[in-house]
């Protein structure tokens, strides 16, 4: 198992939320288990409250899982002791959706980029100075920006920096959370080349989390999808745009709008349930159009239909054999 | 098929510091009654400011300084604001895009519905109240009854651009403008909200200007597309020749640009450089300075809206040069 560079098993994370007396439970991720080989994209998808940030902050060690364990490189990161913990985090990094937010106003982007090396304490002054130029060269900007504010730089630009904030400390995983949902199509292509051509160089693992289809089909090599809170299919990329199986996948992957669409979508009936209030059954079913009675009752469980392909519907497993 | 709206050489300007910078510049577009025309760009390229000086809805330092813009045949720039508020809503009405700032937090869907209705029409409350409820029932809102007396903030976003489309489909307008109507929904609602402004469109005849960064979108919805840059129309044509048949270099950028299963394991094409902004903006071609084609003149002189094929126009001095363009198509391979 050398190539495994993050394990998840059964991972639960439960928001509270107060109602006057009585205290609520939202699972935002559950019973969630995956694993992350070394130098692959795994791509995160589904829609919003679907629990896809949540379980990247839960792996980008933002969060802690209310149960279940994260294993990074073998060792089970719960029994880690707080030296190991620091050293964990510069192995995994966590880059944001908006650059602009997440970047403090008042600080150079010298001193944005270098302050994750301070912090590990690494390097003399001279030596992060240093690595802060080189830095800027990797991601494209030009040693002029050393003194620029996070307001004088375009969305692409601030996009950039949040990379080189997170690639400083040579990280072994970057949790990537929309890092271009925010940009224009023209920049969007610029970023995620920049960040194609940095995993071949330094041979870094993705966790890429987006809601659009189309960008992650093209950065990632595996995809999950997620659905209130849990994953319901795992597959390499083609597998899952060419042969979904999950009534909930094949309605995301038609509904993607293109020039000259194949066929009608299938068009799911309503929304998104609410995490307080998780249908029982196949948390899918209301919404399925192929819903049958034992989806009401049942929860299916995530099983290896194909080679590689997990899905977790009844029907597929009845279709499938 | 006849005009609806047409806008003639529509120039707008915006008043900064005593300075006048031109947010829009020589715009010209005809939208023809019963169609999906769309209006597709990036941040910052004037698309909204467009759509909202139709309704004179622009900020007030905006000013439309040159050109008409002509609905069913009278001018809209001539209206008085008494006038233009009698349209708005009833002849040519706006899905915006963010429903959440766009409803009024502190009132009931119901009221926003009826509001609208007896505005434009002499009717008691409760036959206002019943063509509400048929509306919500048409867009797809589920127990429109319960409905009715919930507020803005207890729907969902898809539930909330549901009402922002039933509000504005309540009087039958002739004319619809939703501008960037799904940018902030997920893509399984994106697609019922898609299906539900074609069924709108099919039953009522209803034209549609759809305001959208996402070509995909377009593709999917439009009739003809209209591509903006920086304030200016840089190609115009059919949605079948913008997506076969692209002519000006920004339309090909941004179609290589998009990341479609075609291109994985390739790096993708970028535009280099960002929209100039209005500061930034002068004369000559606007897209000059991210151009990889661009000679002298594209900086000094500007090109104009040059037909290159049946109903398809193109803004660049390249278009016409049949081997550039191919040396171009060469560039990206």
């Amino acid at each position: 198992m050398q190539n495994l560079l993050v394990e998840v098993e059964n991972l639960k994370k439960n928001y509270t939320h107060r109602k006057l007396y009585k205290i609520q439970e939202l699972p935002a991720v559950s019973d969630v288990s995956l694993l992350l080989r070394k130098g692959e994209t795994l791509g995160l998808v589904g829609e919003s409250g679907s629990g896809k940030s949540t379980l990247g902050q839960l792996i980008g060690q933002l969060l802690d899982p209310t149960e279940g364990i994260v294993l990074f490189e073998g060792q089970a990161i719960e029994d880690m002791t707080s030296q190991q913990r620091k050293r964990l985090k510069k192995d995994i990094q966590y880059v944001f959706q908006d650059a602009y937010s997440s970047l403090n106003p008042r600080h150079k982007v010298s001193k944005l980029i270098e302050e994750p090396l301070i912090i590990q304490k690494i390097g003399t002054p001279a030596e992060r100075k240093e690595w802060v130029n080189d830095m800027l060269n990797e991601i494209g900007l030009d040693k002029s920006y050393r003194d620029a504010y996070i307001h004088e730089l375009s969305g692409g630009q601030r996009q950039r920096i949040g990379i080189a904030r997170a690639l400083i400390l040579k990280p072994k995983l970057l949790v990537l959370d929309e890092p271009v949902s925010a940009l224009d199509v023209s920049v969007q292509s610029q970023i995620l080349n920049l960040l194609k051509s940095l995993q071949q160089k330094y041979q870094l693992t993705y966790m890429f989390i987006s809601h659009d289809l189309n960008v992650v089909h093209y950065m990632s090599d595996r995809i999950a999808v997620m659905y209130l809170g849990e994953i319901i299919e795992l597959a390499n990329v083609n597998d899952l745009y060419e042969h979904p199986l999950h009534p909930y996948t094949k309605a995301l992957i038609s509904a993607i709008p293109t020039y000259k669409r194949q066929g009608e979508p299938v068009l799911l009936k309503g929304e998104i349930a609410s995490a307080t209030d998780i249908p029982n059954g196949c948390s899918l079913h209301p919404r399925c159009p192929f819903a049958t009675e034992i989806c009401q009752f049942e929860k299916p469980v995530l099983e290896e239909v194909n080679q590689g392909q997990y899905v977790s519907c009844h029907l597929s497993r009845i279709n499938g054999q | 098929m006849s005009e609806i709206l047409s806008i003639h050489h529509v120039t707008v300007h915006l008043e900064q510091n005593r300075r006048k910078l031109t947010v829009l510049s020589d715009i010209s577009i005809t939208v023809q009654k019963g169609e999906i025309f769309g209006i597709v760009g990036e941040s910052g390229c004037g698309k909204s400011v467009l759509s909202n000086s139709i309704l004179d809805l622009q900020p007030k330092k905006m000013r439309v300084s040159s050109g008409d813009i002509l609905f069913e045949g009278q001018s809209m720039l001539k209206k008085s604001k008494h006038q233009l508020q009698k349209m708005r809503g009833k002849e040519i009405s706006m899905i915006f895009q963010n429903p959440m700032s766009s409803l009024n937090p502190s009132l009931t869907v119901g009221y926003q519905i009826v509001e609208i209705i007896r505005a434009h029409q002499n009717i008691s409350k409760k036959e206002a109240k019943g063509i509400a409820i048929d509306v919500m029932k048409k867009v797809g809102l589920p127990r429109a009854e319960q409905l009715f007396y919930d507020y803005p903030h207890q729907l969902s976003g898809g539930m909330q651009q549901r009402v922002m489309i039933a509000i504005a489909i309540a009087c039958q307008p002739k004319f619809l403008i939703a501008d960037e109507p799904t940018t902030a929904l997920d893509v399984t609602i994106q697609a019922q909200i898609l299906h539900l402004l074609k069924e709108i469109r099919r039953e009522q005849n209803t034209t549609i200007l759809l305001i959208s960064h996402d070509l995909g979108v377009m593709g999917d919805m439009c009739d003809r597309i209209a591509v903006m840059y920086a304030g200016e129309i840089v190609e115009i044509g059919t949605t079948a020749q913008i997506f076969e048949n692209p002519s000006h270099p920004y339309t090909k950028g941004l179609m290589e640009s998009i990341p479609t299963p075609d291109k994985k394991g390739n790096p993708l094409y970028s535009i280099p450089g960002n929209v100039p902004s209005l500061q930034e903006r002068m004369g000559g071609c606007p897209f000059a300075s991210r151009c990889h084609l661009a000679i002298d003149m594209c900086f000094t002189s500007k090109p104009q809206l040059k037909k290159v094929a049946k109903a398809h126009d193109v803004s660049c001095f390249f278009s016409e040069m049949e081997e550039v363009s191919f040396e171009y198509a060469k560039s990206f391979s």
